[in-house]
């Protein structure tokens, strides 16, 4: 029983650093309509500026370095919105041309971090020595319980942001940026809301993932992996769908790694992707952003 | 000389895997990131009939390229279920699937430290794994490839390809299935792409999962691009820019992992700017939707 605990806790702990992401790349998909791979390099943004910011002050690095690194994530992807996205929706560019782009703007952030930081692993938890909690005869790590609490406040901040009148304004410019516009939606406004709002998520979960693992310029892309996975999986039942999927599959792994080895957590993610493509078909994944949102 | 030899070969190698990669994007116009497996595939297979079997040059193509036929339409089956946006994230999965398998059975692929000692017995008198001998093998390869794909555009194929892309919808009113005819674009682009890593895996006598991974998958999306999609000029120019490109900053004096980062930020710098300026590419026909 204590080792089944352990695994629930352990999925449950990383879930919510994946329901963070996922749930990102669900709000640029829902309002922006494409898969926004910029989301890996925000991740990655955050963490390291949270590092920076943890080497300079020190001892006071903890929210500090958490706002810190949100801000710098989500003024980077507001910038990338302006800079890039919306002069290519404005050329009414696909969600092909948008997903290609957006892997260009993740490969220019991951290598000017490689080129400012170098290659090699840092900490941002170096200085820290977390207390070790004992539930239910599992064991977690103080660090691992402000992570949880910080990534459902800010999944639960997400639903309530989705929720009401803003979703359906986000639904109308997804649906229809123009119709949007002609009634009187500020459709550029509400789409760079979404892209800041994602990208602080983004950014949020990278510094989470920081606190309980070392940071590398490439620590996002694997992170967007399995929110990919985890957004096509669950976005049929909207954000709540994404953040289920999300926590669902950070299980499986939990349970993959116990069973056959941790070399088989991936492959795990990505044939249970395939075999949801595979049962539900073009209904779940084609069309734009049609989908509930929240 | 043997230095030119080398890239020449490399050239003529990603310049078949780009002409390959463009039946399916530039043609077909479905964008899939996993070309790369498809290419290591062929290397593997290859690499394995040699150690393994002694199999000899044209052994180890035939399997191959049987491999990449195969490989491609299983990839083409999950794929074409999706809307083509997804198409570039279930290829994704495939290629992380690849990879993650290539990694993990060690015991057949040489796990993370890859396959050596590919030995060859050599063809006509000829040997392979010289830079000359490769490079005029490579040469004949993309001489062949860059036939087929001159006499596909011309034909009633590349025509239904094309139609495709288009509009399903036309095509189905002109009695044709598109998924069926994207599929046979899958197969014919498989069977190309396994023969260059065929042909790559001879020639170095060593592979690795990190030749084929989805850096690299993405790498030959991007220069694709780069160069042009639905064109012949298209893959060579991307070839030339993906195989151009480290080789100059390495002339500047940069080297290491400093450069590949660099490499990488002038990539994507460009990919970018060629996206807002100039969609289809250097010589392109077609633009990606």
């Amino acid at each position: 029983v204590p080792d089944r605990v352990q695994l629930l806790l352990n999925g449950l702990v990383t879930g919510s650093g994946l329901a963070l992401v996922s749930g990102s790349l669900h709000l640029v998909r829902s309002c922006n309509g494409f898969f926004d791979l910029t989301v890996a390099g925000l991740f990655t943004v955050a963490a390291y500026v949270a590092y920076s910011i943890s080497t300079v002050c020190g001892d006071r690095w903890l929210v500090l370095a958490v706002v810190g690194g949100v801000l710098a994530a989500a003024s980077v992807g507001y910038l990338i919105d302006g800079a890039l996205f919306r002069r290519l929706r404005g050329r009414r560019a696909s969600g092909g041309i948008l997903l290609v782009a957006g892997w260009g703007a993740y490969q220019l952030i991951e290598n000017l971090v490689a080129v400012i930081f170098g290659q090699d692993t840092v900490s941002l938890t170096s200085a820290v020595t977390p207390s070790v909690v004992s539930l239910l005869g599992a064991r977690v790590t103080s660090l691992n319980l402000v992570s949880f609490f910080l990534a459902c406040s800010a999944i639960l901040a997400s639903l309530l942001f989705m929720h009401g009148k803003r979703s359906l304004r986000f639904r109308c410019v997804a649906g229809d940026p123009e119709l949007a516009a002609v009634r009187g939606i500020p459709v550029d406004r509400v789409q760079s809301l979404a892209a800041v709002w994602a990208a602080s998520l983004a950014g949020l979960a990278g510094i989470l993932q920081g606190m309980d693992s070392q940071l590398s310029p490439r620590m996002g892309f694997d992170s967007a992996l399995n929110g990919i996975a985890a957004l096509l999986i669950g976005q049929t039942y909207g954000l709540g769908g994404v953040v289920g999927a999300a926590f669902g599959l950070s299980i499986v792994q939990q349970v993959v790694a116990w069973m056959f080895g941790s070399q088989w957590q991936n492959v795990s993610v990505f044939v249970l992707l395939l075999l949801a493509l595979l049962v539900r078909g073009v209904r779940q994944t084609g069309g734009t952003a049609a989908g509930r949102l929240a | 000389l043997n230095y030119v030899f080398e890239i020449a070969f490399q050239l003529c190698i990603y310049a078949s895997v780009l002409i390959s990669l463009d039946f399916i994007l530039g043609k077909a116009g479905l964008l899939s990131a996993a070309q790369a497996a498809v290419y290591g595939t062929g290397a593997y297979v290859s690499g394995i009939v040699a150690i393994h079997s002694g199999g000899g040059f044209f052994m180890g193509l035939g399997l191959a390229v049987i491999a990449g036929a195969l490989f491609s339409p299983l990839l083409a089956y999950v794929s074409l279920r999706v809307s083509d946006e997804a198409l570039v994230l279930v290829s994704l999965a495939f290629q992380l699937i690849w990879s993650e398998l290539v990694v993990n059975l060690a015991d057949l692929t040489g796990g993370p430290m890859g396959l050596r000692g590919i030995t060859n017995s050599g063809v006509f008198g000829l040997s392979i794994d010289n830079p000359g001998g490769g490079l005029i093998f490579a040469s004949i390869f993309l001489a062949v490839t860059l036939l087929v794909s001159a006499k596909t555009e011309a034909s009633p194929f590349g025509r239904a390809l094309r139609a495709a892309r288009e509009s399903a919808e036309f095509l189905a009113a002109c009695g044709k299935e598109s998924i069926k005819i994207k599929a046979q674009a899958f197969s014919l682009a498989g069977m190309i792409a396994a023969g260059a890593g065929c042909l790559y895996a001879r020639h170095a006598g060593y592979i690795s999962p990190g030749s084929f991974d989805l850096g690299e998958s993405i790498r030959m999306v991007t220069a694709l691009i780069l160069g042009g999609l639905d064109s012949r000029k298209g893959p060579v120019a991307g070839a030339v820019v993906l195989i151009g490109l480290p080789e100059a900053l390495r002339f500047l004096g940069l080297s290491g992992p400093l450069a590949a980062n660099l490499n990488q930020v002038i990539y994507a710098a460009i990919l970018i700017a060629i996206l807002i300026a100039r969609p289809k590419g250097l010589w392109g026909r077609y633009a990606i939707k």
